[in-house]
């Protein structure tokens, strides 16, 4: 099954095993594919669409593309810069700008985002004590759902759920399961936009 | 949690013999009797049926049919897509909210909430009322006053029933006063057909042959996904080939007596048909006709995939508002296994055994996105994975599936029947044999008609009687609103592809309001799992909007444009990029008449299509275009 495969990035010509995915494939030659949803995890991804590159010429999320022999894939071409800013622009627009210090601040940083061309009114979405000491802001939460693979893979699958449906889509937290510390730090360490943060004032001893 | 809620949760759920991939049934079943599905509700089915209580609560606020606080026990839908819309959907909603609504705001304890509802599959004779699965269409005012009197004083819903529809509509127990609108019948699909035929011929074939006779008669998926069907069913079997074969070797490696193994070989090796047949796209009605008409056929052609691709389970994926339909597709199923078409060795071939589910689904359907689709069949929300893994390979519980909609499978039975030949006499040479088409809106006999591929769309349109047509809206993977140039254009897989669903427009009617209808239709059906979409859509429609209404500024073009280019490239399904590909061909296609409201010229034009009387005057804005 496993063997090296050759392909090209942008006009580059690379080397990958079987079973990785593109995105992998260029990290693992050293390069860096603007990614968000996808986290440190191997799974999951394709939903944030930043990673987007055109694989022998068709849009694909290159995090969930497998990659294969003799793949030619494009990733630094005006339209697909075009569609990271406008991506990032419509996040931006929903969470405003304004922590500097997250995952999705450095990636509009990168591409030179500034401030969002469609920002508009909307409704104030509250910030929510939730289990535990987890304090949820529910206006930067962009649905990644890094936190609720974070709580699987710490043992707690089920805790933390994307719910709802297009717009109305939000973080819920199951208030009945028990969760330790350690596992509530790892869902609140996943999370690439701040919306989730332990409460410091509580925080040791329950 | 109160016993009374346990006893109701025990027995709701184990009608459904404690299904986990039955949750939806179950959460219709709850809602229908507590008008709600609370959280303790939630809690108490995840329980019973071994699940999370994360599941259940995303399957209900997935669903626009449940929710999660008491909201009126009754719901009374109204449709209020574009279509009704332009035949006075407003005016009904006002009347029955008068009438049944005492206190509106204060809906805690009402007994009925009247609820807009988006496209119900039934675009041919809206405005439709939806109450309790009752369906009444054609709705005017009077009949609104008769509706809302009937069920303030407590009257069942059925007894709103007072004619009965024509065909199958009439029969017992399907009761229901919903017409076909069958206006033209063509060869393929409501040609009568003996019964078991094609199937009794199938399976002197080998699956193989199968496969290969429906490649041969070109046959290609009549829904949103048009590949070739015997291609897709080939995958399914590779997909199989390849899990067997991963297995064995394994086994083999291990040294391990794999003969003894069988059983694990089998539950690697299962696979399914799903059936698409929910009516996915905004004006399409042709699965409800034919689930009326031609259920068998679908039946067989769904039985024919299963022997084809070796499946021995197919669901059928209907949508709510099809709930009338329920007993009656059962009952013609349970039928077909006395007659031995379906059940343990159908149609006397030893070995081949097939079983078809009923599922009723819930809006939202994602234009019939296949993983949406098999993830509300397996109970859970209906949210779009990313792909890959593809359903062919990965799909219904994890195992290989074939999804195909209603009428490729009835186009299958045909082919069966009649051989690839007969199929493919009509057509073109790209397109063989013959596509539903339902058309609604401007035109007097709406309905469905079964055309040979090649037909113009101004022949469609005066099969219709759609005179002083201006714009066509034709459903599809690249939906568009064609304007009179484009009448001359056929239709088929390599002219003008469509799925089937062709909505007219007047020429008086203001094209930037059908856009933005258009836009609000689909925004109505995203399920919101990736970002241009989620994102991008609202912030299209509001600006659409306010085209329409001539508050638009300029540097909202150039966002249409980049929204439209990210929901094109960007999108994770194929409801996003439908988006994008029709506002960058709108913005293309009435690039002046976008300009013009953008700067604000004309008389601000509060044209809106409901408030436009039929046969109005051209409206300014379009004078000078
Ligand atoms: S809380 Fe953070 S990690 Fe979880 S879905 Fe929202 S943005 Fe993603
Ligand atoms: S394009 Fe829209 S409908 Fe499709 S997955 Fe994305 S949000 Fe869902
Ligand atoms: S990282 Fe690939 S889609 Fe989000």
């Amino acid at each position: 099954m496993s063997g090296a495969l050759s392909w090209t990035l942008d006009d580059r010509r690379l080397s990958g095993s079987r079973g990785m995915t593109v995105l992998e494939g260029a990290e693992s030659a050293g390069l860096s594919i603007p990614h968000l949803c996808r986290g440190c995890f191997k799974t999951g991804g394709g939903r944030c669409r930043l990673c987007t590159g055109l694989i022998n010429g068709r849009p694909r999320a290159t995090c969930i593309e497998p990659l294969a022999e003799g793949m030619r894939v494009e990733f630094d071409t005006p339209e697909l810069r075009t569609l990271r800013r406008t991506l990032l622009e419509i996040l931006l627009a929903q969470c405003g700008k304004d922590h500097g210090t997250t995952e999705l601040d450095a990636e509009a940083a990168r591409m030179g985002v500034q401030e969002s061309a469609f920002a508009r009114a909307q409704a104030c979405l509250p910030i929510e004590r939730g289990p535990g000491q987890i304090v949820i802001d529910h206006a930067r939460c962009i649905m990644c759902g890094r936190c609720e693979r974070a709580a699987d893979a710490a043992g707690a699958a089920g805790f933390v759920r994307v719910i709802g449906r297009g717009e109305g889509r939000r973080l819920w937290m199951d208030d009945q399961v028990q969760i330790d510390n350690a596992c509530l730090g790892a869902i609140v360490a996943a999370c690439p936009t701040g919306a989730l943060r332990l409460d410091q004032s509580t925080r040791g001893k329950p | 949690m109160t016993s009374r809620l346990d006893d109701l949760i025990v027995r709701e759920c184990r009608a459904h013999s404690d299904d986990r991939h039955r949750l939806l049934d179950i959460l219709h079943d709850v809602a229908r009797r507590e008008g709600q599905v609370s959280a303790p509700h939630a809690a108490g089915i995840a329980d019973r049926l071994g699940l999370s209580t994360a599941d259940v609560i995303e399957a209900v606020h997935f669903f626009d049919r449940f929710h999660d606080h008491p909201r009126g026990c009754t719901l009374v839908q109204v449709s209020d897509d574009a279509v009704s819309r332009l035949r006075g959907s407003r005016a009904v909603i006002t009347i029955l909210r008068e009438h049944l609504e005492s206190a509106p705001g204060s809906d805690d304890d009402a007994h009925f909430r009247v609820q807009p509802s988006g496209d119900m599959g039934l675009a041919d004779q809206g405005p439709v009322v939806l109450v309790d699965d009752v369906v009444i269409p054609e709705v005017g005012e009077r009949e609104a006053h008769v509706i809302g009197t009937h069920l303030r004083e407590g009257r069942p819903a059925s007894g709103l029933i007072t004619s009965l529809g024509d065909g199958n509509n009439a029969h017992p127990l399907v009761h229901s006063a919903v017409h076909n609108h069958v206006r033209q019948v063509g060869p393929v699909i409501f040609r009568p057909m003996a019964r078991g035929e094609a199937l009794r011929k199938a399976v002197r074939m080998t699956p193989a042959e199968v496969m290969r006779a429906v490649k041969t008669a070109r046959l290609r998926g009549r829904g949103i996904d048009s590949l070739p069907t015997g291609v897709k069913w080939g995958f399914v079997r590779a997909a199989c080939a390849e899990r067997v074969e991963s297995l064995w070797g394994q086994e083999a490696a291990i040294g391990r007596d794999y003969s003894r193994e069988f059983d694990r070989i089998m539950e690697v090796d299962e696979r399914y048909v799903v059936c698409i047949a929910c009516d996915p796209e905004p004006g399409s009605f042709r699965d409800r006709v034919m689930l009326t008409e031609c259920a068998e056929r679908v039946f067989a052609g769904m039985t024919i995939a299963g022997y084809a691709v070796g499946a021995r389970l197919g669901l059928l994926y209907i949508r709510e508002e099809y709930a009338y339909l329920v007993t009656f597709l059962e009952a013609l199923l349970a039928k077909r296994a006395e007659d031995g078409l379906l059940g343990q060795d159908i149609c006397g071939k030893r070995g081949f055994d097939f079983e078809i589910q009923v599922r009723l689904g819930a809006h939202p359907h994602v234009l019939g996105e296949e993983t949406s689709i098999i993830a509300a069949c397996e109970g859970r929300a209906g949210a779009v994975h990313p792909r890959p893994p593809y359903p062919t390979s990965c799909g219904y519980l994890g195992h290989p599936t074939a999804t195909n909609c209603a009428e490729t499978l009835c186009c299958v039975s045909k082919i069966l029947d009649e051989g690839s030949g007969s199929f493919c006499e009509c057509g073109t040479s790209q397109s063989a044999g013959t596509k539903l088409l339902c058309v609604s809106g401007d035109c007097r006999r709406p309905g469905v008609y079964e055309v040979p591929f090649g037909i113009s769309i101004r022949s469609v349109l005066e099969l219709a009687g759609a005179e002083n047509t201006g714009f066509v809206l034709l459903s599809g993977q690249s939906p568009r609103l064609t304007t009179e140039a484009e009448f001359a254009h056929r239709i088929g897989y390599e002219h003008v592809a469509t799925t089937g669903s062709i909505q007219c427009f007047a020429r008086a009617r203001d094209p930037l309001a059908i856009i933005a209808s258009y836009a609000q239709a689909l925004h109505a059906e995203q399920c919101g799992a990736c970002v241009p979409c989620r994102g991008g859509l609202p912030l299209v429609r509001e600006m659409l909007d306010r085209f329409a209404e001539g508050t638009a500024c300029r540097a909202e073009l150039d966002q249409l444009h980049r929204l439209a280019e990210a929901l094109r490239t960007g999108s994770l399904c194929v409801l996003g990029k439908a988006a994008g590909k029709f506002l960058s061909q709108a913005l293309e296609d009435h690039r002046s008449l976008f300009e013009s409201r953008a700067r604000g010229q004309r008389a601000v034009a509060r044209s809106h299509i409901e408030a436009k009387p039929r046969g109005a005057d051209k409206p300014a804005h379009a004078a000078g275009d």
